[in-house]
């Protein structure tokens, strides 16, 4: 059956967010054609507002709508420590867990020569800049536990450590709650290369 | 539609809608075979680090009908390379043998000797291969098990064998010719220099693991690196990523 040409001018346009098929689309299009106008007004203007005034910080590259983001201007956080992420949203798995007071550096990404990634690809100039004035003691290198994020550790700490800066690695290994006999040989190997004395 | 199975390697994983991934394998037994892991990124315990780059695992998946994608059912770990691709110049090099061989292989085509070529290599650089000569063994030998390497011991005009003291590759004839047939410096034609012709030789005559020992002369190397780039580009009209990546990490670190 042929839908109004509104509606599936609106489905198309659904389909293209990530994660969202062609019976997605279609629900959600007749649940924003149910509401009231209010409420469809009300998220097209978030979409505009986000697109409008969402930019990167331009010391940590998170993203913000103030400039400096709210995490750089934070009086109260520890300015001694810096957090290497990949993408912004990590920072919210690494503020969630409560164990981290610092700043952040994002890089936007990971080295990857399959998807053409390389060093000038990612924010390390700006990562080097914001470590000259020394009030940096130590860099933790939270990059993600696979290949590229390894290999943009590995990669970073050989920049790092010659300017006399404490580099540490997020630990890797067995996540909580997992059984040992399910973890494959990389994660159990990493985990006895991570161990601590208790 | 039967399970199938098959030793393979990763070429190529990236994620799809909200938790899956899009993985790519060179099997032993059938060739190049891409398909979804479903669940793979929310899991860890399914697939665990089995679907990192160049992991050789046992490949279980099912073939559907009307789509080229198959649907991965498992992926048992047999070796890991995961920690030799920790040091990022390596790792774009084994990214580099990654897309190559993405780009040679050919779904539902069994090219076992590409597969075991891969391996020896992989297995050569943990047992201490250096970079450059493992990239040009891997290099050499794809282009000959694929019919495209040119003859780097005879004149591909006058079949004659080519001098010790060099050659000249003729991109228009698509072959290495001696100094009497060769016309000289040409577009795009590359100089094949004796130390060249005998890295090749090195290369074509012996496993991999044989060039720890005897490791070929940088001045043989480079214009091997050339000639395959060349043949490379030829054949596929497109530069491979890993290689601006590597020469990029390279450039500085």
């Amino acid at each position: 059956m042929q839908l109004a040409a509104p509606l599936e001018r609106l489905i198309e346009r659904l389909r293209k967010l990530p994660g969202v098929g062609a019976k997605s689309a279609q629900r959600l299009a007749f649940h924003i054609l149910r509401g009231s106008k209010d409420e469809a007004q009300a998220l097209a203007a978030a979409i505009l507002d986000v697109k409008d005034t969402i930019r990167l910080c331009s010391v940590c590259f998170n993203i913000t709508d103030i400039d400096p983001c709210l995490v750089c201007t934070d009086e109260g956080r520890d300015r001694s420590g810096i957090c290497v992420i990949e993408e912004p949203h990590n920072l919210l798995a690494i503020e969630k867990s409560g164990q981290f007071h610092g700043l952040y550096h994002v890089l936007h990404g990971s080295l990857s020569p399959l998807r053409g990634i390389g060093p000038d690809d990612l924010k390390i100039g700006a990562l080097l800049e914001r470590l000259r004035d020394g009030s940096v003691k130590e860099v933790i290198l939270a990059t993600n536990p696979n290949v590229e994020g390894e290999a943009t550790a590995t990669y970073l700490s050989r920049l790092l450590k010659p300017l006399g800066l404490k580099v540490t690695r997020i630990a890797m290994g067995l996540p909580i709650g997992s059984e040992l006999e399910y973890a494959d040989e990389v994660t159990v190997g990493k985990a006895l290369e991570g161990r601590r004395e208790i | 539609m039967p399970l199938k199975e098959s030793e393979a390697f990763v070429l190529r994983s990236h994620p799809i809608g909200e938790a899956d991934r899009l993985v790519t394998f060179l099997t032993r037994g059938a060739g190049k075979v891409r398909g979804v892991a479903k669940g793979a990124r929310r899991s860890r315990r399914r697939f665990g680090s089995n679907l990192e780059l160049l992991s050789r695992v046992r490949l279980s998946y099912f073939e559907r009908e009307g789509t080229d994608l198959a649907r991965i059912e498992g992926a048992e770990l047999l070796e890991s390379f995961f920690t030799l691709q920790e040091d990022p110049e390596r790792g774009a090099v084994l990214a580099c043998f990654a897309e190559v061989a993405d780009a040679f292989a050919r779904e539902q085509q069994e090219d076992e000797a590409f597969f075991r070529l891969l391996h020896a290599v992989l297995r050569a650089v943990r047992e201490g291969l250096a970079l450059d000569p493992a990239a040009r063994y891997f290099e050499i030998w794809t282009l000959k098990l694929h019919g495209v390497l040119p003859s780097l011991a005879t004149c591909g005009r006058c079949g004659a064998a080519l001098p010790a003291r060099g050659a000249g590759y003729d991109r228009r004839e698509g072959a290495a010719l001696c100094g009497r047939c060769g016309r000289g410096a040409g577009a795009g034609d590359l100089p094949l220099p004796g130390a060249a012709l005998a890295a090749a030789q090195a290369i074509l005559s012996q496993p991999p693991a044989a060039l720890i020992q005897a490791v070929p002369t940088a001045a043989g190397l480079a214009p091997l690196a050339a000639l395959a780039a060349t043949l490379f580009f030829d054949l596929t009209e497109r530069r491979f990523k890993s290689y601006d990546v590597l020469r990029a990490v390279r450039g500085r670190e």
